[in-house]
């Protein structure tokens, strides 16, 4: 009888222990991918620890938060990833994308969802900026669908200031904060957030870190004008297991 | 008597059994139309690939319809020949006898097409012109929110594939820009025509 009862709790533990595996896979963070690699490091989170305690110099905790592709909170017993030598490193050195491409002749932004990484280029084709992203998961509960960013190339037809908000999510409501958005297809749009959690966890934007949404918004960003702008453009990548 | 009425019965049976078979075979032979106002430009094959040029040049902005015509699932795979500062990596499946829409503003996109072969299990390039039927609206018009290089929809048929581009906010024909062209084509302007004099 006894046996009886193990099969059977067993049979019922195995589909939630495989559920569980894909769900720690799918929110995996991005930088522990670098734990094993030659000049970095991990380190476990006590409790109590935040970004401004563990980097008091801005430039350094402005890199490892570039390097997590994150910015939330470190909750006890949270894994990150740090250089062994600040000193050695610096933003390009640690840019996931080529400082130089092609001259695309026009400004343009690559949204990479495999890297969570975005980059700017120049028309000259120099990368001028690049910051983490975390952009739509595969699957949203509250509208019960896949809600992935869409792939392709666009254009910014719209942007506002810190004030912009969202007319959808929360579903039913709207009101959600979108700091400095930058739209690019119907209602999707590049802005800023405070939950940069370093793997897709979006309902479809591409969210970045504020400051860089910020930067972006007013220094590089052009939107279509009657002038003859048709806006910047936006090249967002497929995803690889897609 | 009852041999006449076998021959006639045979000759009925045989005229059904000839009009049945006349009616399949023409079913299969029927040639597939493009949507209305959809041309076959702006697209040419090269070797084995296709590559989409829009014809219009002023407001690259443009629709192409595509259709499987082969009974095999084609995939689509964006070709990058090194000219491309980045790659969009677009790629589409089309299932057999469907049609999808590729919204494009690119000046170029090359695509290779290749099909599942189960048997040696890996993916075999084949020809784009015997696979592809590709059609191009060469007045469209686009909303500024939905401007792009992208799929607008995959694997419809004709009248839903055209329903969902219009759902999307699209004008398949825009009649100001049919308008403008029968304007140029019985009003032609005349410094224009001094131009091509000059250039003659």
């Amino acid at each position: 009888m006894k046996k009886y009862v193990i099969i059977f709790i067993c049979l019922l533990l195995c589909p939630l222990s495989i559920y569980a595996k894909k769900a720690a896979s799918t929110s995996e963070h991005y930088g522990l991918g670098l734990c094993n690699k030659v000049g970095y490091k991990c380190i476990r989170m006590k409790r109590g620890t935040t970004w401004r305690r563990m980097f008091p110099d801005p430039r350094e905790r402005d890199l490892a938060q570039r390097l997590n592709r994150s910015d939330t909170y470190l909750y006890r017993g949270r894994k990150i990833v740090i250089p062994n030598d600040f000193q050695t490193i610096n933003l390009k050195n640690i840019s996931p994308f080529p400082l130089k491409i092609k001259s695309p002749n026009e400004k343009l932004i690559i949204v990479n969802q495999n890297l969570l990484a975005l980059a700017a280029y120049n028309p000259n084709g120099d990368l001028v900026f690049w910051g983490p992203l975390s952009s739509g998961k595969n699957y949203c509960p509250d509208i019960r669908r896949s809600c992935r960013t869409i792939t392709g190339i666009y254009y910014v037809f719209n942007k506002k200031g810190y004030q912009c908000r969202s007319n959808m999510f929360p579903i039913g409501r709207g009101g959600s904060h979108m700091p400095y958005c930058m739209f690019f297809y119907k209602g999707y749009a590049l802005h800023g957030s405070k939950e940069v959690r370093g793997f897709r966890d979006s309902h479809g934007c591409v969210r970045l870190f504020t400051r860089d949404a910020k930067w972006l918004n007013e220094n590089f960003i052009d939107v279509i004008n009657s002038s003859g702008n048709k806006g910047t453009k936006i090249v967002v990548q497929r995803l690889k297991d897609n | 008597m009852y041999k006449r009425i076998i021959i006639y019965f045979t000759i009925i049976f045989s005229c059904l059994l000839f009009n049945v078979a006349s009616a399949s075979n023409h079913r299969t032979k029927k040639k597939t139309r493009f949507p209305v106002g959809c041309k076959p430009i702006g697209y040419k094959f090269d070797l084995y690939n296709v590559i989409f040029t829009p014809s219009t040049k002023k407001y690259l902005q443009t629709v192409y319809f595509i259709r499987n015509k082969s009974n095999r699932t084609i995939q689509l795979l964006q070709a990058n020949d090194g000219s491309d500062p980045y790659i969009i990596n677009i790629d589409g499946n089309i299932k057999p006898y469907r049609w999808s829409v590729l919204s494009v503003s690119e000046n170029k996109i090359k695509y290779i097409c290749t099909n599942y072969d189960k048997r040696k299990n890996k993916h075999r390039v084949i020809s784009c012109q015997n696979a592809l039927q590709i059609c191009e609206f060469p007045h469209t018009r686009f909303g500024t929110n939905h401007r792009g290089t992208y799929w607008l929809t995959l694997n419809k048929s004709r009248r839903s594939a055209i329903n969902a581009t219009r759902f999307h906010g699209i004008l398949l024909s825009d009649p100001k820009q049919k308008k403008r062209k029968i304007h140029d084509m019985l009003f032609p302007d005349p410094k224009q025509k001094e131009t091509q004099e000059v250039r003659i």
